[in-house]
């Protein structure tokens, strides 16, 4: 009797454990089912397809950017087209590559960071004219024929820099401006950005703005422009960077040839390091623009355009500072 | 839901069962690895395609150049099948995918579409020799080939990325089932394992049961308790017999030994039967003779009786009368029902003898209970016993003796005793007397006390007991000689 209430009860706890294992397989199954969809490329049919071309994922403001997209993209049921101009190629002939591409495949329309717009302007015009709809994110073309810009408000953005400048250096700036390879020579954005810090600034002339330097990506080509601008140009008290790289790296040389008191930098972008340099002080303050909400107001604009929605031909983006001075952080 | 009933079906619904555990557990296994080839298929698609484009591609440019040099109308037509064929290769390009591969792959149909556009028209311009338009339109198809080779690097690039991280992913996955499946296998063993356990012991238990009861009958116990069975399959109603026919056993068995006990019984009854005929047929013997002998006897004695007259001798003829009317009374009782008051009748003449004979040397009492006389009684018990006591114990006796013969009736008990008051009997004659004995023993009749054996042997006979008479004697004081009888032993008249 104690023999076969013994073997019940294992009986019981082994088919428990088939049970309990059982289940254990199943979710796996289904969990590897829900997941393995991304892998197997069996995603769900999109209403559009989009292109976008950012001219870098290694910055960490295009990564945003790109998220941003993606998120906004599955929430509207696009689907969306990363593309990089290719490395071997420079970036404007890359990007025109690309938006020939996008013409050639039909797709339902393009967003773009324009690099060029001299370059990009009759590209941009003729996939216009093919039918496809082209918005710019962040960098804009306003002299094409685009349908939408989605990004900081260039003039105020120039302004917040400028005030921001006039605040680390109240007797007088002389500044460097480290442009990133991003900002094209004649790219109007750039131009609007140093008409709004010049506007803000007290003593606004043209001469305030020392140097110009191009830096180009990478943290080399940083490091090597930040020290043109000590050694090269003394008179420079504050250096403006227009790239989360240019930023960190500039704040390390200044630190390291202990020039924290006399240059102040001031940054683009925002993350760990970037807070310790305004912690520390080698960083006055930093401009923290919204790429994600960028990327996501663009997929937006794209599908009202697709959907004969209202989309107004600008978007402005709220930027922010973020500054080791609390009362300057908005 | 209806009980399985039958031994058969038990067995179908245990191997069935145990049967599909396995095979679920097979099954699942072997999905969860076709499951795997399928995805590895599936990964692997994409590239496949890619690889089957390129090459395409590079027929058809041979295909073209081929034209562009010969320009023969098979050429030609070999330059647009290659073209049909890459064409062919990609569709679904009207339908958008959330996916960056798929998306790619989409505008790679576009591509191949303009593609083949182009290369029609170098066909066109080459065939109507418009050197302008052949070359524009070469270096246009040259550069959508080289989108076309772009987009495909591009595609296997993030094939592989997807397939590296698919690969990271189903491996982890897999072998997490794997493990899963391992278990599954082992713990449906172990309860396969156990369950047919349980279904043997299940089936088994009854029959080894069954078996070890039906071996402790053919050792002839028959008390053993009955076969339980709870299952209602065959081996229930085999039980259900088996108890049944134990109980059968039982009762025949009980029965035959009840028989042999009645037969033994008649077989004694019988030998008593066979000794009462023996001494019916000695009494009839003796009737037979004595049928002569009273008439000589009772003749012999009436003229001895007249002539004792005639001598005037009146004592001689009054012991003769006495002892005629005992004859008379002793014969006569043995042809018909006696009882005690015959016995006390004969003793009552008796007494008359011995006081012709001895004067009043001897008193005989007669005290026995009124309601015992109509008592059913064999005959010539009391008389010898009284004429023992006067041979054997009173005979030494100059004053003579007193014997009372006494009859009581005690509850549910009958005593009957001779009583006297002479020299006793030896302890050492007391068991010979009374030792059961048969008429048909050989020494019955040389034994001393034969009266007295007689007397205890008839006694015995007339109501089927032993221990029937006793006898208290001490020396010198006297004898009593009990007869005890039972109340369901005796019938009265």
């Amino acid at each position: 009797m104690i023999k076969k209430r013994f073997i019940h009860t294992i009986i019981v706890l082994v088919l428990i454990l088939f049970l309990v294992s059982a289940v254990q397989s199943v979710r796996i199954i289904i969990a590897d089912a829900r997941q393995g969809e991304v892998y197997l490329a069996k995603s769900k049919p999109a209403n559009y397809h989009f292109m976008v071309i950012l001219p870098s994922m290694e910055d960490e403001f295009f990564q945003k950017m790109w998220e941003g997209i993606e998120q906004s993209a599955e929430n509207l049921k696009v689907g969306v087209e990363l593309q990089v101009p290719r490395s071997t190629m420079d970036l404007r002939g890359g990007t025109a590559e690309l938006l020939e591409i996008a013409r050639l495949s039909q797709v339902d329309g393009v967003a773009l960071y324009v690099t060029n717009e001299e370059d990009l302007k009759p590209l941009i015009n003729r996939t216009v004219l093919s039918g496809i709809p082209v918005i710019t994110l962040e960098s804009d073309a306003p002299m094409s024929r685009r349908s939408s810009f989605v990004g900081s408000n260039s003039f105020q953005l120039g302004q917040e820099i400028g005030r921001l400048m006039q605040k680390a250096q109240p007797e007088g700036v002389r500044a460097a401006l480290l442009k990133s390879e991003y900002f094209s020579d004649r790219a109007s954005q750039w131009t609007i950005i140093k008409y709004g810090i010049l506007a803000s600034l007290t003593s606004g002339t043209d001469d305030t703005i020392s140097a110009e330097l191009k830096s180009r990506v990478g943290v080399l080509n940083a490091e090597e422009k930040a020290k043109q601008i000590l050694f090269l140009y003394p008179e420079v008290n504050v250096i403006f960077c227009t790239s989360l790289v240019d930023t960190i790296v500039t704040a390390n040389v200044i630190a390291e040839f202990r020039k924290a008191g006399e240059v102040k930098v001031i940054g683009y972008g925002y993350d760990r390091e970037v807070q310790r340099g305004l912690d520390s002080g080698y960083i006055f303050g930093t401009l923290v623009r919204d790429p994600g909400a960028i990327g996501a107001s663009g997929m937006e604009a794209l599908v009202g355009l697709k959907t004969n929605k209202y989309v107004p031909s600008f978007i402005y983006i709220s930027s922010e500072i973020k500054s080791a001075d609390p009362n300057e952080t908005n | 839901m209806k009980p399985i009933r039958t031994i058969k079906q038990r067995l179908l619904f245990f191997y069935t069962l145990i049967m599909m555990i396995i095979a679920l557990t097979s099954i699942y296994s072997f999905y969860t690895s076709l499951r795997m080839g399928r995805r590895v298929e599936l990964l692997s698609s994409t590239e496949l395609l890619m690889r089957n484009l390129r090459n395409q591609l590079g027929e058809t440019k041979q295909a073209l150049d081929q034209f562009l040099m010969l320009q023969r109308r098979e050429n030609r037509d070999a330059v647009y099948e290659r073209l049909d064929d890459l064409q062919s290769l990609v569709d679904g390009r009207d339908l958008a995918y959330q996916n960056q591969e798929q998306l790619m792959v989409k505008d790679i149909s576009f591509l191949l579409e303009k593609y083949s556009v182009q290369l029609k028209g170098v066909v066109e311009a080459k065939t109507i020799r418009d050197i302008v338009g052949y070359n524009e339109a070469y270096k246009a198809a040259e550069r959508t080939a080289s989108f076309i080779d772009m987009y495909i690097d591009k595609v296997l690039i993030e094939n592989l990325n997807r397939r590296s991280n698919a690969y990271r992913f189903f491996s982890e996955s897999y072998q997490q089932l794997q493990f899963f499946n391992f278990l599954l296998i082992l713990l449906a063993v172990l309860l396969t394992v156990l369950l047919i356990n349980l279904f043997t012991d299940a089936l088994t238990r009854p029959v080894v049961h069954l078996a070890r009861m039906a071996d402790e009958l053919s050792r002839g116990n028959f008390d053993v308790a009955d076969v339980e069975v709870q299952t209602q399959d065959e081996i229930a109603i085999t039980a259900h017999a088996f108890n049944e026919m134990k109980r059968s056993l039982r009762a025949s068995i009980r029965e035959m030994k009840e028989k042999a006990k009645i037969e033994k019984n008649l077989a004694s009854q019988k030998l008593k039967n066979l000794e009462m005929q023996h001494l019916l047929k000695n009494a009839e013997i003796a009737s037979l003779r004595s049928q002569m002998n009273p008439h000589f006897l009772f003749n012999s004695l009436n003229a001895g009786v007249q002539l004792a007259i005639l001598e005037e001798a009146e004592r001689t003829a009054s012991f003769m009368t006495n002892l005629a009317s005992l004859f008379r009374h002793n014969v006569r009782r043995l042809w018909r029902t006696n009882t005690i008051a015959d016995e006390m009748k004969g003793l009552e003449f008796y007494s008359r003898l011995l006081a012709v004979r001895f004067g009043e040397l001897y008193l005989l009492r007669l005290e026995i209970h009124p309601q015992l006389h109509s008592l059913k009684f064999p005959p010539m018990i009391f008389q010898p016993l009284v004429e023992n006591s006067i041979i054997h114990g009173l005979k030494d006796s100059d004053t003579g003796g007193t014997i009372t013969v006494r009859g009581l009736k005690e509850a549910d008990r009958i005593k009957f005793s001779v009583q006297d008051d002479g020299s006793g009997i030896a302890d050492d004659l007391i068991e010979p007397t009374l030792k059961p004995v048969h008429f048909s023993d050989e020494d019955f009749s040389s034994q001393t006390g034969m009266g007295m054996r007689n007397v205890v042997l008839r006694l015995r006979l007339f109501f089927e007991r032993e221990d029937i008479v006793h006898i208290y004697s001490k020396s010198g004081e006297g004898t009593i000689i009990e007869i005890e009888l039972k109340e369901d032993e005796v019938a009265y008249v």
